[in-house]
């Protein structure tokens, strides 16, 4: 088996706290969501005043995600049935990739994400320092997070260690940046929650360097109610490592 | 022959024949032709020699050949399971992949109004 990588790269602070704007204006963030109308709406709102590009991938939601995103500015691209978060991502990432993007940004519609960790994502990929920032909110920060949901990303963490062969911080943070060139080498099968372990094996296997960023996530209760139940890891376990024996 | 073996043999043999027709034809996927066609030809075996199932049971240390075409049968249940399971989730990538296309072809922006992504900016003319 592959040798343990070493600790990823790490960004150490002395990011401007905003990017030029003929930057902002290639940056692509995208916003899936699922049943998320009563967050999406002021999230959008939130990220358009700095990034022009939102594209959010309503996931078959039965509320009205849709045209209150809409409504925010985002330009939105509808999934008929729901498919699950790692489809919508994917789907998002191949439009915008279309769209001529050359930084791509995916951002958690339930108001977990901060937009002022945006700069610190795209900063080292406008250095060329890598390709592919992946956020971390074991290096930065996490407010309200729930002592059992902390154990468990925590063993997310230690297991792909053991089984991707990667060592970072924070394995299941939906806060990333990509460069145009990484996100072409993107593509996520698993179209469920289990995309975040395979999305880490294709940043390893992709041969672009890769780093992470410290952001932080803020847990509020309604994100509490909306988020992902403990017992859900049974079921992604088993999506992913099905995916690695059947290819 | 007894009654059972009346009825069950003809059966068979004909799906025998059908798998051997499909195999032989190269039409559909030739290693599901192949499970079937043996496990066809496994039962078919067994219930016109019965003891023949007995001895081979016997030789393996199990002492009823029925148990054995038992422990088979929910040998390739399993097995049938897992292909089907395999088959439903390469169903479910083509779904999305399907739904993922509409999706991007059709982008909505302001009011529901479908726009033109290359004109998304450009749209009030
Ligand atoms: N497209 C899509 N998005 C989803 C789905 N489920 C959740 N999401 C979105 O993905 C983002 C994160 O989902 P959460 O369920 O909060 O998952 P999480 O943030 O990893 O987990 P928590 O720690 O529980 O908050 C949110 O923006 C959700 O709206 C889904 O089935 N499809
Ligand atoms: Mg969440």
């Amino acid at each position: 088996m592959a040798q343990v990588q070493p600790n990823a790269n790490v960004s150490s602070g002395g990011v401007p706290p905003s990017l030029p704007e003929s930057v902002r204006e290639e940056v692509f963030v995208i916003i899936p969501a699922y049943n998320e109308g009563e967050a999406v709406g002021a999230v959008i709102e939130e990220v358009r005043a700095i990034y022009p590009n939102v594209v959010v991938v309503d996931d078959g939601s039965k509320d009205h995600s849709a045209d209150v995103s809409a409504k925010a500015g985002a330009l939105v691209l509808r999934h008929a049935i729901n498919r699950g978060q790692g489809a919508a991502l994917q789907t998002g990432i191949d439009f915008a990739i279309e769209q001529g993007a050359k930084y791509i940004v995916t951002f958690d519609s339930d108001g977990q994400h901060r937009v002022e960790d945006i700069p610190a994502l795209i900063d080292p990929i406008l250095n060329g320092r890598w390709d592919i920032s992946l956020g971390s909110r074991f290096l930065g920060g996490v407010e309200n997070i729930k002592p059992s949901r902390k154990f468990l990303l925590r063993l997310g963490v230690l297991f792909t260690r053991i089984v991707s062969r990667v060592r970072i911080t924070d394995t299941h943070n939906g806060l990333r940046g990509f460069s145009r060139k990484a996100a072409k080498r993107i593509h996520i099968t698993l179209d469920r929650m289990a995309h975040a372990s395979e999305l880490i094996d294709q940043v390893r296997d992709c041969g672009l360097p890769y780093g992470e960023v410290p952001v932080h996530i803020r847990y509020t209760d309604y994100s509490k109610a909306k988020g992902q139940r403990s017992t859900g890891a049974f079921k992604i376990v088993f999506h992913y490592l099905f995916k690695r024996m059947t290819g | 022959m007894n009654a059972f073996q009346w009825i069950t043999l003809p059966i068979l043999v004909l799906l025998i024949v059908e798998r051997t027709w499909t195999l032989l034809r190269g039409s559909g996927s030739r290693r599901v032709a192949l499970f079937w066609g043996l496990i066809w030809a496994g039962a078919a075996v067994a219930i016109a020699w019965p003891d023949l199932t007995t001895s081979i049971a016997a030789s393996v240390g199990i002492s009823r050949g029925a148990d054995l075409a038992m422990y088979f049968a929910i040998l390739f249940g399993f097995v049938g399971f897992f292909m089907i399971y395999v088959r439903m989730r390469r169903l479910d990538a083509n779904l999305t992949l399907l739904v993922r296309r509409i999706a991007i072809e059709n982008p909505v922006h302001l009011d529901g109004q479908p726009s033109q992504p290359s004109r998304a900016n450009a749209s009030h003319e």
